[in-house]
């Protein structure tokens, strides 16, 4: 079965699939070591947007606050926290 | 330790060597993980130095050099300057066309490389035709660059002279020119401004005083070289005796663990670093309490961000810096206090006051002075604004003015004041950002203030479509994946706020911003997006 791992992880992968299309880039391999912004795939503002993106997806609420930056930018550890964040309430039907 | 009177010096490298001289034992420099004393980096920065000078021959006012956040980047700048010309940053992960133009451009013929450069030697270096001394201070493993190019001349580590002997700054060449660095101008064509050693000195004086430096501080140094904002770092750090922490490139987005792990004194960045701070949830109240001044410059500053700083780096003065790389580093100033914001203009903190001995005006699009309160394009003069810029005439007499009654030389900014009932300059946006909208002049800043205000993000930007010579139909706004989204609510908080014309006839909700290669909101692709999602509907 697939856990809430897995899918978290296949969404960033599907992600990091689209933002290197979009830069006309190769995709690297999609590995738990891959630093999404040692690759060159996200800065700063990318990033907060993937974020964003995981947190509305998955209704949870990202904190990364005592965190080094490895512990979050690179895909196994991004994943890892994901998962132990806390969920907040589902999003209400859109309109 | 009491601040140190700023002994007088008329040169970065003799400001430097003052320090070094002073405090030969204490940190001048932590970068990977290493510390380095000052006696060391003067060493390597004489070095450095007296290599270029002894194979001298056309004494060129400036020498290049490539390399990034190394012990070798920080030594190449010294090393330069201390051979009496000015520096030209290149940077590692530029596209190696745009660093191949600015090395030509700027006519130096040394190129400094470490470790971090070599690899992109081979295509820099091919189709370069006037001879470069390229100087390897990290390897002597050169591979086979030396046949290769046999045009260019190779000097290996084991070639480069370990001290430079008793000499200060060399007397022979002595460029007026401390650096020069490259601005992208709105055409796209780089333009080169040369800075000289009586503008970046005029800065430190000012601002050593301002901030009150001490050789125990703790500079950050988050800035790229090829951004003259590091150029405060550096020297600011440098010339009063105190340590400057090189960010590494993998904490540069979220710097907070390294900013309490080495108890930073001192904070100098970009604004957006705190957008990335607040959004990943790392500014938490006290959780910066070693920082002495946080300054922050480079693009606008919002209220609620310099709010959210301020509440985390709780000791620490805020201030919002502006200037134009043109006029050197930095120009403006404006003090935070928490609470402030109603001093603010569309949610961002004004730009402030002009420093000591430099001068503002607010001119009109007939370049007449106009009165406060009264929007108009910012010029500013002083011993801070440079002299134009390199071997591009026309430009210079565009952007470098004299208005009437008065013979000294004003930089046009391309920037929208005003100048507010308190005497402090209220920063609209860029001249460029202008446009007319059924005959209305709007600031595309103002729309996005209020768009950010009834959609709480920051992440919501207006655009004018179609623009034809500076003037649109109608306004239209995006806002980034937000939860619950009311696109109706968001509209409606407009139109209270904003008469008709200004209201966005659409706002689009989409899940990521374009961004340009500066990381930036890209503002024309949002444009033509509109043009996209108008037609598939």
């Amino acid at each position: 079965m697939e856990t809430r791992a897995d899918q978290i992880r296949a969404f960033i992968q599907e992600r990091i699939r689209q933002k290197a299309a979009t830069s006309r880039q190769t995709p690297p391999a999609l590995d738990d070591s891959l630093n999404l912004v040692e690759a060159g795939l996200f800065d700063s503002l990318a990033f907060v947007q993937l974020i964003s993106g995981i947190e509305k997806e998955f209704n949870l609420e990202l904190d990364t606050g005592d965190l080094d930056p490895e512990e979050f930018t690179v895909l196994g550890n991004l994943v890892r926290a994901a998962v132990e964040s806390p969920a907040v309430a589902p999003e209400a039907e859109k309109k | 330790m009491m601040p140190a009177s700023l002994p007088s010096f008329d040169h970065l490298f003799a400001g430097f060597e003052n320090a070094a001289r002073k405090y030969p034992l204490r940190p001048a420099l932590h970068v990977n993980e290493e510390t380095c004393s000052y006696a060391d980096l003067h060493k390597l920065a004489r070095g450095l130095g007296a290599t270029i000078r002894d194979r001298d021959f056309a004494k060129k006012p400036v020498a290049a050099f490539l390399a990034y956040r190394s012990k070798t980047a920080y030594a190449a700048v010294l090393g330069i300057l201390a051979s009496g010309k000015g520096y030209v940053p290149l940077h590692t992960g530029f596209p190696v066309e745009r660093t191949k133009a600015m090395l030509a451009f700027s006519g130096a013929d040394f190129l400094i490389v470490g470790a971090e450069g070599i690899a992109l030697l081979p295509d820099l270096l091919s189709g370069i035709e006037p001879p470069l001394t390229v100087i390897c201070p990290d390897t002597d493993d050169l591979g086979h660059l030396p046949e290769a190019f046999p045009r260019h001349r190779f000097v290996p580590r084991g070639d480069c002279l370990k001290d430079g002997g008793t000499n200060s700054v060399s007397a022979d060449p002595r460029s007026p020119i401390a650096y020069l660095l490259f601005t992208s101008g709105s055409t796209g064509i780089p333009k080169g401004v040369p800075v000289s050693q009586r503008n970046v000195i005029s800065y430190l004086r000012c601002t050593s005083e301002r901030y009150r430096v001490i050789p125990e501080d703790r500079f950050s140094q988050m800035f790229d070289m090829t951004f003259d904002l590091s150029v405060h770092d550096m020297f600011l750090c440098w010339t009063n005796g105190a340590c400057l922490y090189s960010v590494p490139h993998s904490s540069l987005m979220a710097p907070s663990r390294f900013i309490w792990q080495n108890e930073l004194t001192m904070w100098f960045s970009v604004p957006s670093v705190i957008m990335f701070m607040q959004k990943m949830r790392m500014l938490k109240p006290n959780s910066l309490p070693s920082l002495r001044f946080s300054l922050f410059c480079g693009e606008p500053l919002l209220a609620s961000m310099a709010e959210a700083w301020q509440q985390a780096a709780h000791h620490s003065t805020l201030e919002n810096l502006y200037g134009p790389t043109e006029a050197t580093i930095a120009i403006s100033h404006y003090r935070w206090e928490s609470g402030s914001a109603s001093c603010c203009t569309n949610g961002i903190v004004p730009i402030g006051r002009v420093f000591p001995g430099q001068e503002a005006c607010v001119i009109d699009r007939e370049r007449q002075k106009v009165a406060p309160g009264v929007a108009g394009e910012l010029c500013v003069a002083g011993s801070q604004v440079t002299g134009g810029y390199l071997n591009n005439e026309a430009k210079t007499r565009e952007q470098f003015v004299t208005l009437s009654e008065s013979d000294r030389t004003w930089y046009r900014t391309g920037d929208l004041v005003l100048e507010d009932a308190n005497g402090c300059l209220q920063y609209l946006g860029r001249i460029d950002n202008q446009v007319q909208v059924c005959g209305h002049r709007v600031e595309l800043q103002e729309v996005d203030h209020a768009l950010r205000a009834a959609s709480k993000t920051d992440m919501a930007v207006s655009v004018a479509w179609p623009i034809d010579s500076g003037h649109a139909d109608a306004i239209y706004g995006f806002v980034c994946e937000q939860r619950n989204f009311d696109t109706q609510s968001v509209i409606e908080h407009c139109r209270k706020v904003m008469p008709d014309y200004m209201v966005p006839r659409r706002l689009f909700v989409i899940d990521e911003m374009p961004l340009n290669v500066n990381g930036k909101i890209d503002r024309p692709a949002l444009a033509k997006r509109v043009g996209e999602l108008l037609n598939g509907n």
